[in-house]
């Protein structure tokens, strides 16, 4: 799943972003450097690969890529 | 019942068009590759400088089309009387304090669906006359739609019953400064930049066309 996760966060940020720095423990603002706009490219980019729904809520919860994996573990179709 | 409230909604935003074309008298003015008319097939997200709160209006005086949507802040759209008001007129909330993904992909139907979408990317009301920097979320509705982005300049500081004076760009597209299928982070900052330099050049070439 973390593989998969890097390839989106490739694509939305770019070939430049450092893919090694995606671990569970990264915090998805102060180590990765994503912003409003860029989470949401993200999180529709994962919607779209997964088959998942995210809610506003659900979003505001998420401070590492760890708790997107959980939450895609117990929600993803794909 | 929906083509029904569809002919009322098209109806009163006519009216509104009407009345508020008496106070403004809107003179149009478009770039060198620009059209006054938007495409009637496709969605179009338009992008506008942001001066006052009659700017969503001037807008549709600007464009003359009815099948307009607004993106408007949560504090305009959460009040007792002008929320419900906005919403009848085809205005869109949208929460800037977090991440508001249920906003973006409403205003990625309504441009699906063939509607103008107007936002102001500088994010807020400017109180002086220079062009606030703009913000990349409309650049990811754009792409999500796959719709061109319109700007348009609208002369700040004019006063009701003075002829308000507008200028339209030319259509932006998101794959010309994408590599890829989809643009990355930087490549819509980029566009983002394009479009603000370009809303300037709006705002001198309209400033040339007053003083000829």
């Amino acid at each position: 799943m973390l593989d998969r996760l890097s390839v989106i966060f490739t694509q939305v940020m770019g070939d430049d972003f450092p893919v090694d720095r995606v671990s569970c423990d990264s915090r998805i603002t102060s180590d990765l450097g994503l912003n409003s706009v860029s989470l949401l490219y993200l999180v529709l980019a994962i919607e779209e690969e997964f088959g998942v729904s995210f809610s506003n809520e659900s979003i505001s919860s998420f401070e590492t890529v760890g708790d997107i994996c959980r939450y895609l573990e117990k929600n993803a179709t794909k | 019942m929906k083509r029904f409230l569809m002919k009322l909604h098209v109806g009163f935003m006519c009216a509104i068009l009407r009345i508020f074309n008496l106070f403004y008298r809107v003179r149009r003015e478009a770039m060198p590759g620009a059209s006054k008319r938007l495409p009637k097939k496709s969605g179009t997200l338009v992008i506008a400088n942001h001066t006052g709160l009659k700017d969503p209006v001037l807008t549709v005086c600007v464009l003359r089309s009815l099948k307009m949507r607004f993106l408007v802040a949560e504090n305009a759209m959460d009040k007792k009387v002008t929320g419900p008001l906005l919403r009848s007129v085809g205005c869109m909330r949208i929460d800037r304090n977090i991440c508001d993904l249920q906003a973006i992909k409403k205003c990625v139907k309504a441009l699906c669906d063939g509607f103008a979408l107007t936002v102001f990317p500088e994010g807020g009301i400017q109180t002086d006359q220079a062009i606030g920097t703009f913000k990349t979320g409309m650049i990811l509705m754009a792409m999500q739609a796959n719709v061109p982005i319109v700007p348009v300049y609208l002369a700040p500081g004019i006063r009701l019953w003075h002829r308000q004076r507008a200028m339209i760009g030319k259509p932006f597209y998101v794959k010309d400064f994408s590599k890829g299928k989809f643009a990355t982070m930087a490549e819509m900052n980029e566009m983002a930049k394009a479009l603000h330099d370009y809303e300037q050049q709006m705002q001198q070439a309209l400033e040339e066309t007053r003083r000829h």
